[in-house]
């Protein structure tokens, strides 16, 4: 927990090696990106969790809005491509420009970004019309990807909606900071676990297929009852055991994947320590790395500064709730734990 | 990753195991170890939903990992400190019986939960910045001499959030006795031997 590290990042060639049909050459297997290439370049981030109505959304728009005020340029982009919903956070009224410009008309997406009413923040609505999200081809996906990174901005904070189906799960594994939101209910801890195994097994399925190993990923998940398999860990160490190149793919792929969990709609003191239980089981049992970026309390005034169209930062700038999102932002912004 | 001088790497690999960075306090490493056992050995919604991904045996093994981690901790400190810090240690289980037969928080309470947990005074001091006096003043219920009550509802619900009890059920059950207390003697604040005592000493 005390390492320090650029979170995870998945270049385009490496989804271009994953999927030739995107029309790409197929990258060499040895050529992977420095780690620091990017360091100086957009910086993405994307907050997930598997339920909806967690406040996804919430957070990753009020996190925007700290980062902003701190002089970020910031970009936030609503990659819930059937149900955008963020503009409504800053009370953008049907906004003009959508990422439907951008796949139907090829417009640049630089030039699809919407201003918010914060100095600094710009807004990158999702496909309002696009009745069949799902159909959205993969290509498109991938050009998509590719270009968020270019766009004019310090970091662009991707809400990326529920669910966990696999465009969820890679708009996720596009972010080099992956906050995975949380509520102290049963359900969404549940749905949580759901997610992040999800997000880890297709980052797995990504390093493996990258060596030409995909087939053995398939098989080994197929026979977990007989292999004894029982949650991802135990499939890492099944796998590790098979060769030792193998080891060495899933120590990469692992080595720079990191959760920030963050939890919200805290009403009781004791809920702020769920926030450390999950983190604890997602090392534990998961064997994934996480760390417990901080808490965001219940607050009514929040669904009404919705309702209201207002962002709730700039109304209750004062409050309880808005000095734990600033928190939030600076500890994810000093890849530091909470506490 | 470079261990921070003095600590070997078995210490930062036992803190690892107590999810806790390298520069840890042993009050951290206390309550982490507390937290964990408790994580571990019950169900909570955290642990629910992946009950069914792990055996009984693995999760011992985990338990029985989080204790190795502590016992190495604590002998560590207690090298480093020349002191035994493990004499009134009592396990989280048995902290948990004894609450769960426990009505109201009292000063008493609090005192026994302390000892339990095998903190001194001092060490409540250092990490609630109440300083000791006051907490031996709660302990003992010594309602005369008590700071006016909007700083003992603050140190009692300070002292019994350290120690991870419910601060508001502790405070309100504790500010309940001195008020109490207040009825009997005739009501109204008390004489602040506490201010007294200061402006004694200006003079």
């Amino acid at each position: 927990m005390v390492r320090m590290k650029v979170a995870g990042e998945m270049s385009y060639e490496a989804f271009a090696a994953e999927n030739p049909a995107s029309g790409a050459a197929p990258a060499p297997k040895q050529i992977r990106p420095a780690p620091d290439r990017r360091t100086k370049e957009t910086k993405i981030w994307a907050v997930g969790g598997g339920k909806g109505g967690i406040g996804k959304s919430f957070i990753i728009s009020s996190v925007a809005q700290c980062l902003a005020r701190k002089g970020h340029r910031i970009v936030l982009l609503d990659a819930d491509l059937g149900g955008a919903n963020l503009h409504t956070f800053f009370g953008v009224d049907r906004p003009r420009t959508t990422l439907t410009e951008f796949f139907e008309r090829q417009i640049p997406l630089s030039s699809l970004v919407c201003e918010t009413g914060v100095p600094n923040l710009g807004l990158l609505i999702g496909a309002l019309d696009t009745l069949a999200a799902d159909h959205i081809r993969y290509s498109q996906k991938m050009k998509l990807f590719r270009h968020i990174r270019t766009l004019p901005a310090d970091y662009v904070l991707i809400d990326i909606g529920a669910g966990t189906h696999f465009h969820t799960v890679d708009s996720f594994l596009l972010a080099d900071t992956l906050i995975a939101a949380v509520v102290p209910e049963l359900i969404s801890v549940e749905n949580l676990y759901y997610f992040l195994k999800s997000v880890f097994y297709r980052k797995l399925l990504r390093a493996m297929s990258e060596n030409g190993w995909k087939t053995i990923i398939f098989e080994t998940w197929k026979n977990r009852r007989n292999l004894g398999i029982r949650n991802v860990k135990e499939l890492t160490d099944y796998l590790r055991t098979q060769s030792g190149e193998i080891s060495g793919v899933i120590d990469e792929a692992l080595s720079d994947f990191l959760f920030h969990i963050v939890v919200n709609k805290v009403r009781r003191r004791q809920e702020i320590k769920v926030g450390l239980g999950v983190k604890s089981i997602c090392m534990k049992y998961f064997g994934l790395d996480a760390r417990y970026a901080g808490y965001i309390e219940h607050d009514e005034l929040v669904s009404r500064s919705i309702n209201k169209r207002q962002p709730y930062l700039q109304t209750h700038t004062g409050s309880r709730c808005s000095g734990q999102i600033e928190v939030v932002a600076e500890n994810l912004l000093q890849q530091k734990a909470f506490g | 990753m470079t261990p921070p001088a003095g600590k070997p790497a078995e210490i930062i690999e036992a803190l690892q195991v107590l999810e806790l960075p390298a520069e840890a306090t042993l009050t951290q490493i206390r309550q982490s170890y507390r937290f964990l056992k408790d994580l571990y050995g019950g169900e909570s919604i955290a642990t629910l939903p992946v009950s069914g991904e792990i055996s009984t045996k693995d999760r011992q093994q985990i338990i029985e990992k989080i204790d190795a981690a502590y016992e190495a901790l604590i002998r560590f400190f207690e090298d480093e400190r020349g002191r035994d810090l493990s004499v009134q240690r009592s396990a989280p289980d048995e902290i948990a019986r004894y609450l769960a037969d426990v009505e109201e928080i009292t000063g008493a309470v609090l005192k026994t939960v302390r000892k339990m947990q095998g903190f001194v005074p001092e060490e409540v001091a250092a990490e609630t910045r109440i300083p000791v006096l006051n907490l031996e003043r709660i302990e003992q219920e010594d309602f005369a001499a008590f700071p006016p009550p909007v700083y003992t509802r603050g140190f009692v619900s300070g002292y019994a959030d350290f120690l991870g009890l419910e601060a508001d059920r502790a405070s309100s059950d504790f500010m309940r006795r001195f008020n109490a207390w207040k009825e009997n003697r005739g009501g109204g604040n008390p004489p602040h031997r506490f201010r007294l005592a200061f402006w004694k000493k200006k003079k």
